[in-house]
């Protein structure tokens, strides 16, 4: 089929419109994604803070949000795009309408951002955000989950659910800031399947889907830690 | 009191939702309670359930109940609800809630209502407004299940529907007036301004605005199913329409097919004939363009143009191309160059820049063809580049030359197809028209001064 498909190139749809795109071979999967979609994405570029990935005007190493919070709660991240109106519709599509192809693809996109930022961390258990049982059965899936099983699957590390949430929030795009960081206080906990595990040898990577503020994702390391975590680093599809 | 069987009966009747679309429209129900109502409701008959995606082990065989959608657009995925690794969800109707394999769709049978409706004055009719109506109730008191309306652009359609409408309702029927995504917001404030009591008394379950995608969540309800400007399979229609329910399709091309129905309305308000369509045949449009040569029929068109103090479209098939052009512009003709814009792609930008273009803030508009929207401008005319390309298809081309000229106060306009080819569709539009035209001439609707 190779001969064929070299000779007659299908040219596949731009992941997240109805463009056609021209492939090659080897490419990353940013090539899915047609020059429209990919301006208006807008893949975060250097220079960018050390631990939350925010895009910096000039090489000053942290932002004034992280040097707010005391450095053992910091988690570093890496980010995909910035958090721009379409990512916004690309997350409102795969969040709240369902539509779990896209998991595939802005997993693809995350793998990428992980491969190239945490080169040589020896990543040994990716997790996820967890959601509360009652926003998961009324969603039907939890998005973080299906973004890290996708990471997990592409580099070759096993994906766990070491996080439970034991109490609901209100979803963290209709709060402030500070209620955000409020709301998740003592939100999670260490899942009955983990706790079975001793977690100080392993390095984690900790999955979500938006960073805002960071109240979500320090709180789960947090967690984390407090069972014995040693090193967490965190990624996200958009910040 | 939102549990009661007869309740719901009474909210959701003649509407085809999903579990999650109840839950959503009636907020702060107990999920047991409202089973147990449904359940009675469906022993008594007044309710059916089937799954939302029908499954099955041959592709051909599965199916989304709620859009009909194949097993192109069937997704399997890890349900958090029914804990199958094998979950199938449509991804065709996503946007209106997900149908999943283990969900059910809810069918509330119709219930017959009358329609306390008080007719109100109509607004005058033209005579070729009159016979167009006329000719539509006829067929519509007659055996035809599918009606096809032929009516010129700028024809007074509102004020035909209007009429309708009101005959319609008065005879106890129920309607359903399907419209494009973006003109029904349009389309209703004008019907509001023609007829204000017939909206504020109708809306409701007898008289429903709305898109292709809502008539999926009705059930049998409507008698007449009005297709505005939209083309609907078939699926989406036969669920909403009862079961001696007729469609009538109002479009712009003579359909081919020959066995409906078909009502013309040739002529527009202003009586003037249609513009038919020029084709200019220029060999090497394409290259011409890439190397900055001069074309003659796009320079004599933009002068001509200028010359009429005019404004005008230059339509092309897609962006790409209209980025060709403008590079054109800037190089052989620098002159128009700052009275030229483009519009690529729908945002907010472009909607701008036809408000701009509408209050003539300048004079040539270059568009890829499915962006092209109507815009009421008196002295605006019409050139369509590639006009044989294959994206570009005779209802579009029809729809696009009938866009122009329906002001009255300069019903001559100017339509220009370049290519380099003259294809079928192109013959088919320039007759379409003649044909329009002398249809109005032979039936007597033309101004005599035209």
């Amino acid at each position: 089929m190779r001969w064929w498909s070299f000779l007659f190139p299908i040219h596949p749809n731009c992941w997240f419109c109805n463009q056609s795109k021209v492939q090659t071979f080897l490419s990353s999967s940013w090539s899915n994604i047609c020059e429209d979609c990919l301006g208006l994405l807008s893949p975060i570029q250097n220079p960018t803070c050390h631990v939350c990935f925010r895009s910096l005007a000039d090489d000053s190493g942290i932002c004034c949000d992280c040097l707010m919070v005391a450095i053992e709660d910091r988690v570093q991240n890496v980010s995909a795009v910035a958090y721009t109106s379409k990512a916004k519709k690309v997350i409102s599509r795969f969040k709240y309408l369902g539509d779990e192809r896209y998991a595939k693809y802005i997993g693809a996109m995350m793998r990428d951002v992980v491969e190239v930022h945490y080169r040589g961390i020896p990543f040994s258990v990716i997790t996820s955000v967890p959601l509360h049982h009652k926003r998961l059965t009324e969603r039907g899936f939890n998005q973080s989950q299906l973004l890290a099983e996708q990471i997990g699957k592409s580099i070759g590390i096993p994906t766990l659910n070491l996080l439970e949430r034991n109490k609901p929030s209100p979803p963290q795009a209709s709060l402030g800031r500070a209620d955000r960081i409020r709301s998740l206080q003592n939100s999670f906990q260490i899942s009955e399947e983990a706790q079975q595990l001793d977690l100080r040898p392993h390095t984690i990577l900790l999955v979500d889907d938006v960073y805002t503020t960071g109240s979500t994702i320090r709180e789960c390391a947090k967690t984390l830690r407090s069972a014995g975590a040693k090193t967490i680093y965190s990624t996200t599809f958009a910040r | 009191m939102k549990s009661d069987p007869l309740f719901l009966y009474r909210r959701f009747t003649g509407r085809r939702l999903l579990w999650s679309e109840i839950m959503k429209s009636l907020e702060k129900i107990d999920e047991k309670q409202l089973q147990t109502a449904l359940e009675v409701l469906e022993e008594q008959g007044y309710v059916t359930k089937e799954p939302s995606i029908q499954t099955s082990f041959w592709a051909i065989r599965k199916k989304c109940n709620r859009c009909g959608a194949g097993s192109l657009y069937l997704e399997k995925s890890s349900c958090a609800i029914c804990k199958e690794r094998s979950c199938v969800y449509c991804t065709k109707c996503l946007h209106r809630g997900r149908a999943k394999s283990c969900s059910f769709i809810y069918s509330f049978q119709p219930m017959s209502q009358s329609i306390d409706f008080h007719s109100e004055p109509s607004y005058p009719l033209r005579p070729a407004q009159q016979k167009t109506l006329v000719d539509i109730q006829k067929l519509l008191h007659g055996q035809s299940r599918s009606i096809y309306v032929v009516m010129v652009a700028g024809a007074g359609k509102i004020s035909i529907l209007a009429a309708l409408f009101q005959q319609l309702l008065s005879e106890q029927k129920h309607i359903f007036w399907c419209l494009p995504e973006k003109e029904v917001e349009q389309n209703l404030n004008q019907m509001k301004l023609l007829m204000p009591n017939l909206v504020k008394q109708c809306l409701d379950q007898s008289f429903v605005v709305g898109t292709k995608w809502d008539l999926l969540s009705y059930h049998q309800q409507f008698d007449v199913l009005l297709l505005d400007g939209v083309e609907v399979p078939p699926f989406f229609s036969n669920g909403a329409l009862a079961k001696e329910g007729q469609q009538v399709q109002i479009g712009l091309p003579f359909p081919r097919n020959q066995q409906t129905s078909l009502v013309v309305h040739p002529v527009r308000l202003h009586q003037y004939p249609l513009p038919i369509p020029k084709f200019i045949h220029y060999r090497g449009l394409r290259r011409g363009l890439q190397l900055n040569k001069p074309i003659e029929p796009l320079r004599l068109f933009i002068e001509e143009i200028q010359s009429l103090n005019g404004q005008a479209w230059i339509v092309v098939p897609s962006k790409k191309d209209g980025k060709m052009v403008m590079d054109w512009i800037e190089k052989v003709m620098p002159v128009i160059k700052d009275k030229s814009r483009m519009i690529g792609e729908e945002n907010e930008n472009a909607e701008e820049l036809r408000i701009l273009f509408s209050e003539q803030k300048f004079t040539f508009l270059i568009i890829p063809h499915y962006l092209l929207k109507s815009i009421r401008i008196a002295n605006l005319h019409l050139c369509v580049l590639f006009a044989e390309h294959s994206s570009i298809e005779r209802k579009r081309l029809v729809e696009m030359s009938q866009l122009v000229g329906i002001h009255a106060y300069f019903p001559c306009c100017e339509v220009w197809f370049v290519g380099e080819e003259n294809t079928n569709t192109i013959v088919q539009t320039k007759k379409e028209h003649i044909y329009l035209n002398e249809l109005a001439k032979k039936e007597g609707y033309l101004n005599e001064r035209a």
